[in-house]
């Protein structure tokens, strides 16, 4: 199955442009979506989750019209939205139960079997009697993981997933799509760039609710491969380098700033050839100044 | 830093649009309010307070009524701002931005506080300000709006208004703050409504007045009990004080509010999360987690199509978030007390004594406001289950998952529906306790369901959709209530429009149970009509369902945009497929309603009534008509099919001097199909079936003393369904009905507008209430018929088989063939054309006084007072008999009958409301209490003879004879039975209901012997006048005037007495130093103002007796209709008495004479005295009887 989407536009009343015509074809398998707060990435994660409409532009899912045929995309969609809220009155394991039946799961005993194996793979088991109100921030961002898998989604749209999350649970989280990503299509919104090279096959940056690029993650650190260098300077330095050169990134390292630029040729200056990584893609896409001012 | 904190929320408050909403919504109702009680709007009036033709609709008591009623009714915007400012920082989450700044608690909770209170007090001034403007529009009616009085507004501004907001506002600041929910400050604010509604219920007993006037938290019924016996004059020129009940209501409630506020602060603390209880420890078996297989994870494939599953599922899960949460545990317990209370203090009270909680009786106490209530807490829940989703964040998991939107939809309107039902079932939870702790066990289960599930229910569904509907089109939660009440205000103002066509009145039809007829044959209408509004409900249902909201564009261009875009889809198809039938079916009831039934509005109505008068008045009005002498009718009564034929004859006499030619007839038209004949050739000249007004020209004209017969005959019988009553007399049982259906002659004064401001804007000169006692050329006709005097009479009646048919008159012969029942009844002395008709399935019980027969027939479910009942018909003959004149008929019969409120005397038959006596419980135990089944037995059985033997002309006063004389007959039975200090309580009942009668007179009270028949003066100061004159010169010297004069009038018609005719022979009786008493007691208004000023006991230990001595001033006052005072010089008696401590047994009576001054008198008593009270039998009328009295210690 693949999703397309082709000239998406979207304003909201208060005049921001969140999508300006986007385009993307994704197949099968963990799709990364990378690109700064505010690029776009929720609108377009909300418009094919059936929660608003476009206006302009053709999803399709597959033989689906996701704008239109909002319904026979829900029945094979799971969502984890960026932000949400449960009821802080309820249990995990009725909660899970409620949401199983608005997704169809109608068998008790299916829906039983299948609640409680989620349960067990978001490691949520211990604390399923225990009332949402009382939940972590890691636990709460599990159980959403755990609802969106539901009914065997086709379609998984994470958007932040792993936000709030301890090391040793995003990893689990990490290994857990993974074992999914067969035969679904997995969009994962994230600005972790790590998230996507650790997972993705596939990729898209987006900045400003355009399409910056797309493509598969190495062959996007290959395009940068020998056009990366860095050097460690003093804060002081840093406003001459970024007239200079194309910064970018700058990050704290002992005190001093570990400058990464790009350029074509060895900028000199005392610059060291530095390894291509995907977050210097990023960098390269979105553009380094906004992160640096 | 206070200060700060209430900029900020002041701030805050007044960007919102919301707040500017209900400051204008306020200005804006409160400004019409004025204008409508100020008559800007032809016929179409709204009062508060007090009313009157000489009352100012902006005098100070209504000033504070109108501004009262209104901060009731925004309440829930009260609970709106101070909840929601209480609980904002929770709902936003930035708590934890404010709790970690360094500011106070304390100033957080009181800055957040007083900045609400301001913004809420900007709505109460723009209440204030748009009544005042209001009331200066220069186009009122200058006579119904008085002078601009500002003390009044500020009055009320400081008496109430502001210690109300602050009553109100702590509780709901506090409630919300502390439990951090807003939905609990909508919770407190039903439960400020629980109480207002109790003490308007307490307010109904006089005996309760004090508890109603402290227990109202915002002084509403304070304010109505301080005032209940302010006449127009007072009403016009007083001002509201904080003195008495009114000040102490303010004290405790704002001390109640303070003491809120110390404990809310005390309590509040700047924590994240309540802290409140212990963690729950629950002991579980650890369970292991099933054992997954690896690469598993969904492998269950969801089947979205179920959607019937879903529903159920969803509804149950919504019903428990209603249900299984603290504060529907409040609403749902406060609902229970405040039907606790209802029940224990109302089920039927008259004078103090309840009924036997019946299953019917229990319902219609309990359930009187179960509308209101039901639809309150709906709407609250309404509110909070649609948007409870998005409050929680969750909306988007929902909106994302494959469950169609209608299954939403509709499992939160199933949970709203199950969330009714609970309230219907604590009502049937409450009747059955209290019917238990009665000691009653005829739980009547069917009935219960029946009324509360089905009748009940679907009052409630249609009102239920539509509450949904607004909610989701106005797209939040609050204009989704303010909606709802601009619905209900709009369907008001339909009534004022005179727009109230059944098919336009919204939620019409209704059905009313009686114990004898239960539902009669009701039911299918009553489904019909219902079905009727549930269509146009579930039509606003399909369409709301457009609005429906999911995803996370909530604006209402997205929305509509939606709409535009989905098409006419099955949404549209099934609402318009539902207006359709709605239409089809407003189209079948309106044929049924003004096509097969005359349907007629109130404001045509009022039109064909000036039309009637100007059109037929100076034609017909002095033309000399015949008056009937004979009434010969034969009455078929089919219960089954609840219809009946009549057939009759009347004999007509010329009784003028000059010949007649042509006859005035009134009549039903359909008469004219059936038979219509006159002995003597008559042409139909005149036919007006808009009025039925018939006029018949005479070949020749009918002289003098000659006569004509008229036979008539037709057929009554359902058509249909009408608009409204039931389409026909005859009941399934318990058919009961006059003979107004019967053919009648001349003009009818009656159909006239009654209205003096109505008629003035009509161009009709004013009319009088009641013609005056001099108008000389009403003398001949009583005041029940105006074209027969006594007739001679004879009725055949028949009806089924398994029930009894009953007229006026003895039973001449009774027999049953083939299935039917026949009787036949006729009178040996003239009665007056004023018959009554009876059939149903009874049993009976019988005695005799001398050679007459008594007899009450009854309905089998209730047996409780016929012997009581029995007893004191029998008595009263004997009364009577012995005291007035020899009782004329051979039997006396009291039948029961359905759905009235009253009993009412015909000759020899009394038909007796289901309601009133049969289902008495005169508690046995209670020495006080008042025994009314026998009272009114005994009034009733009196009119045999003030009525039916001695009648007024139709002028004022002439009511005296009818009620007067009858309420004093059964005074003198009860005092005969139980005495005269049992007596104090009905007394005082009566005492209290003429003074607040006078007060609530609609135009201007007269002295009793020039009454225009208003209830407190003919029953009420009737009996206190009556009772006062026989304590004052004895009961035998009353009866020996009322038996001459009763002697000396029998049977008088051409002229009729009128009230002067009887005041000479009491004067004869009261001896020459009580003459004044004739003056005091009927030809003038005469009221006192005794005050007990001081009471000291000692005790004579040489004597063995107790000393009271008391000190205590009089005075008395003559007042004119409108209740302006003048003094009179006090020379009368005045008894004093000395009770036990608890007022049960009298121990000593002093009678003195009084003179106006402050005086001292000794009493002596064996017992200790307990109490001292002036005047112990109401002899003396008192509007403040509260210092008549003082408890010795």
């Amino acid at each position: 199955m693949e999703l397309r989407i082709e000239s998406l536009s979207k304003t909201y009343p208060n005049g921001v442009q969140a999508l300006k015509d986007f385009n993307i074809n994704i197949g099968n398998g963990m799709f990364g979506l990378l690109g700064p707060n505010g690029a776009g990435k929720s609108t377009l994660m909300r418009t094919i989750a059936t929660l608003q409409d476009a206006d302009n532009g053709v999803i399709t899912l597959g033989e689906i019209d996701v704008l239109k045929q909002k319904q026979e995309v829900r029945k094979i969609l799971g969502y984890l939205p960026q932000d949400f809220g449960l009821d802080p009155r309820v249990s995990a394991e009725s909660m899970l139960q409620h949401f199983a039946i608005l997704k169809g799961i109608n068998h008790p005993k299916d829906r039983k079997k299948l609640v409680e194996s989620l349960l067990v793979q978001t490691n949520l088991w211990e604390q399923r009697k225990q009332k949402l109100g009382g939940f972590s921030g890691g636990m709460r961002q599990r159980f959403g993981i755990a609802q969106a898998l539901l009914g065997n989604p086709k379609l998984l749209i994470v958007d932040e997933p792993t936000a709030g999350l301890d090391p040793s649970e995003r990893v689990r989280f990490h290994n857990l799509l993974s074992e999914i990503s067969q035969d679904v299509i997995i969009i994962l919104s994230t600005h972790i760039v790590d998230d996507v090279s650790d997972l993705c096959t596939k990729m898209a940056i987006i900045n400003g609710g355009e399409l910056q690029y797309s493509g598969e993650p190495l062959a996007a650190i290959a395009t940068m491969h020998g056009k990366v260098w860095k050097k460690i300077i003093d804060k002081s330095e840093l406003e001459q380098h970024i007239a200079k050169h194309q910064v970018l990134s700058s990050k704290l390292y002992v005190g001093k700033l570990a400058l990464r630029v790009y350029s074509e040729l060895d900028p000199g200056d005392g610059f060291t050839a530095a390894e291509a990584h995907l977050e210097d893609v990023y960098f390269h896409y979105v553009g380094a100044l906004a992160h640096l001012a | 830093m206070f200060l700060q904190v209430l900029a900020y929320e002041l701030r805050y408050r007044f960007r919102l649009v919301s707040t500017w909403i209900y400051i204008i919504l306020a200005f804006v109702v409160a400004f019409l309010i004025a204008n409508l009680s100020g008559g800007a709007f032809d016929g179409f009036e709204i009062q508060a307070g007090k009313g009157g033709e000489f009352t100012f609709v902006n005098n100070p008591l209504n000033i504070s009524t109108f501004i009262l009623m209104m901060m009731y009714l925004c309440t829930i915007i009260f609970a709106a701002i101070f909840g929601s400012s209480s609980v904002r920082d929770y709902e936003t989450g930035s708590y934890e931005l404010f709790f970690t700044k360094p500011v106070n608690p304390k100033t957080y909770f009181l800055g957040r506080f007083s900045g609400s209170y301001l913004s809420a007090l900007a709505v109460v001034i723009s209440i204030v300000l748009g009544l005042a403007i209001g009331f200066q529009m220069p186009y009122l009616s200058a006579y119904k709006v008085g002078p601009f009085l500002p003390l009044a507004y500020l009055h009320v501004l400081f008496y109430f208004a502001i210690p109300n907001l602050f009553v109100m506002g702590m509780l709901f600041f506090s409630v919300g703050i502390l439990s951090r929910r807003v939905i609990n400050s909508y919770v407190a604010g039903i439960c400020v409504f629980f109480a207002y509604i109790l003490a308007g219920m307490l307010a109904g007993d006089v005996e309760k007045l004090t508890q109603a006037a402290i227990l109202d938290p915002l002084g509403m019924s304070t304010i109505a009990v301080v005032t209940r016996y302010w006449t127009s004059a007072q009403s016009n020129s007083s001002y509201l004080s904080l003195n008495g009940l009114i000040g102490w209501n303010r004290l405790l409630w704002l001390g109640i509010s303070i003491l809120l506020m110390l404990y809310s602060l005390y309590k509040f603390r700047f924590v994240s999360r309540l802290l409140s209880g212990k963690p729950k420890t629950k002991k579980e078996a650890k369970v292991l987690p099933p054992q997954i297989t690896p690469g598993f994870v969904s492998g269950i494939t969801a089947k979205p199509y179920n959607s019937w599953r879903q529903f159920c599922y969803l509804t149950w899960y919504e019903f428990k978030n209603i249900v299984f949460n603290r504060s529907f545990l409040v609403i749902i317990s406060g609902f229970a007390l405040f039907l606790i209370i209802t029940a224990t203090q109302m089920v039927g009270k008259i004078y103090g004594t309840q009924t036997y909680p019946l299953t019917s009786q229990v319902l219609a106490a309990l359930g009187g406001n179960f509308i209101l209530f039901g639809l309150i807490i709906s709407t609250f829940y309404a509110g909070d289950l649609l948007w409870r989703d998005r409050n929680l964040n969750l909306h988007q998991l929902y909106d994302s998952s494959p469950h169609h939107s209608f299954v939403s939809y509709f499992s939160k309107l199933g949970a709203i529906i199950m969330m009714q039902w609970m309230l219907l079932l604590t009502i049937m939870f409450v009747g059955i306790v209290v019917q238990i702790t009665k000691g009653y066990f005829r739980f009547e289960f069917g009935l219960y369901l029946f009324e509360l599930f089905v009748v009940y229910f679907i009052e409630l569904v249609p009102v239920t959709l539509m509450l949904f509907f607004f909610a989701i089109v106005m797209n939040n939660r609050y204009t989704g209530y303010i909606a709802m009440i601009v619905f209900y205000a709009a369907l008001i103002s339909l009534g004022a429009l005179k727009i109230d066509h059944p098919l336009l009145t919204f939620n019409s039809g209704g059905v009313t149970y009686s114990e004898m007829n239960g539902y009669g044959s009701f039911i299918p209408r009553l489904l019909i009509r219902k079905a009727y509004w549930l269509l146009f409900c579930i039509g606003f249902s399909f369409v709301g369902f457009k609005f429906w909201n999911r995803g996370t564009e909530l604006d209402f261009k997205a929305k509509l945009k939606r709409i535009k875009d989905a098409g006419f889809d099955k949404g549209w198809k099934l609402a318009t497929g539902t207006f359709i039938a709605f239409i089809l079916l407003g189209g079948y009831l309106f044929y049924n309603m003004n096509v097969l039934n005359e349907y007629i509005s109130p404001r045509r109505w009022k039109k064909m009534q000036v039309q009637y008068e100007k059109q037929y008045r100076s034609r017909l009005q002095a033309l000399p008509q015949p008056r009937i002498s004979d009434v010969s009718l034969k009455i078929d009564i089919y219960p089954k099919t609840r219809k009946m034929d009549i057939a009759g004859s009347y004999w007509l006499v010329n009784k003028t001097a000059t010949p007649i030619d042509s006859l005035v007839m009134s009549y039903d038209d359909e008469y004219l199909d059936q038979k219509l004949e006159f002995s003597k050739t008559a042409k139909l000249v005149h036919r007006d079936d808009l009025f039925d007004v018939f006029i018949y020209r005479l070949a020749t004209p009918l002289s003098p003393h000659d006569s004509l017969k008229l036979d008539f005959a037709f057929r009554h019988q359902p058509k249909g369904i009408p608009s409204e009553g039931s389409g026909s007399k005859v009941m399934n049982n318990g058919t009961f009905f006059d003979n107004s259906m019967m053919p009648s002659f001349g003009y009818k004064d009656a159909y006239e507008l009654q209205d003096n401001n109505e008629r003035k804007k009509k161009g009709l000169a004013p009319k009088l209430r009641m013609a005056a006692i001099s108008d000389s050329t009403q003398y001949y006709n009583s005041y029940v018929s105006t074209d027969s005097d006594y007739v001679r009479y004879h009725v055949e009646i028949s009806t089924d088989a398994d029930q009894l048919a009953f007229a006026p008159g003895d039973l001449l012969n009774s027999y049953t063939k083939d299935g039917r029942y026949h009787a036949e009844f006729g009178s040996s002395v003239p009665i007056l054309n004023f018959l009554s008709f009876v059939s149903g399935r009874y049993q009976k019980v019988t005695d005799k006084y001398n050679d007459k027969l008594v007899e009450v027939y009854y309905d089998k479910k209730h047996p409780y007072n016929v012997q009581s009942m029995l007893a004191s018909a029998k008595n009263t003959l004997r009364y009577g008999s012995e005291n007035f004149m020899p009782y004329p008929h051979k039997a006396l019969r009291i039948v029961e009958v359905p759905y009235v409120y009253f009993a009412q005397s015909f000759p020899a038959l009394i038909p007796f409301s289901e309601n009133v006596g049969f289902i008495a419980k005169v508690d046995p135990n209670d020495n006080s209490a008042v025994d009314y089944p026998y009272q009114v037995t005994a009034h009733e059985v009196g009119h045999q003879w003030w009525a039916h033997t001695v009648i007024g002309a139709n002028v004022q006063g002439s009511t005296m004879f009818s009620e007067c004389f009858t309420e004093y007959t059964s005074m003198m039975l009860i005092k005969e039975k139980y005495g005269v200090e049992r007596m104090r309580r009905y007394l005082r009942y009566t005492h209290d209901n003429y003074l607040a009668g006078r007060s609530g007179e609609y135009k201007e009270e007269q002295a009793l012997y020039l009454n225009e028949n208003q209830g407190y003066l003919n029953y009420n100061k009737g009996t206190l006048v009556m009772f006062a004159l026989q304590d004052y010169l004895g009961e035998k010297a009353v009866n020996a005037a009322l038996g001459a004069f009763c002697k000396d009038y029998a049977y008088h018609s051409n002229p009729f007495p009128i009230s002067t005719d009887v005041l000479p022979y009491l004067k004869q009786a009261a001896p020459e130093n009580r003459k004044y008493l004739i003056n005091d007691l009927f030809e003038s208004i005469t009221l006192y103002d005794n005050k007990l000023i001081d009471a000291k006991q000692s005790y004579d230990a040489k004597r063995k007796v107790y000393q009271t001595t008391i000190t205590f001033s009089t005075a008395k006052a003559r007042y004119d209709g409108l209740g302006n005072k003048s003094p009179v010089k006090v020379a009368d008696m005045l008894d004093i008495a000395i009770y036990d401590a608890k007022e049960e047994k009298r121990l000593a009576t002093k009678t003195v004479e009084v003179n106006g001054t402050t005086q001292s008198v000794t009493v002596e008593s064996k017992d200790k005295p307990g109490m001292v009270i002036l005047d112990p039998l109401f002899k003396q009328i008192d509007s403040e009887r509260k210092n008549n009295s003082k408890a010795l210690s």
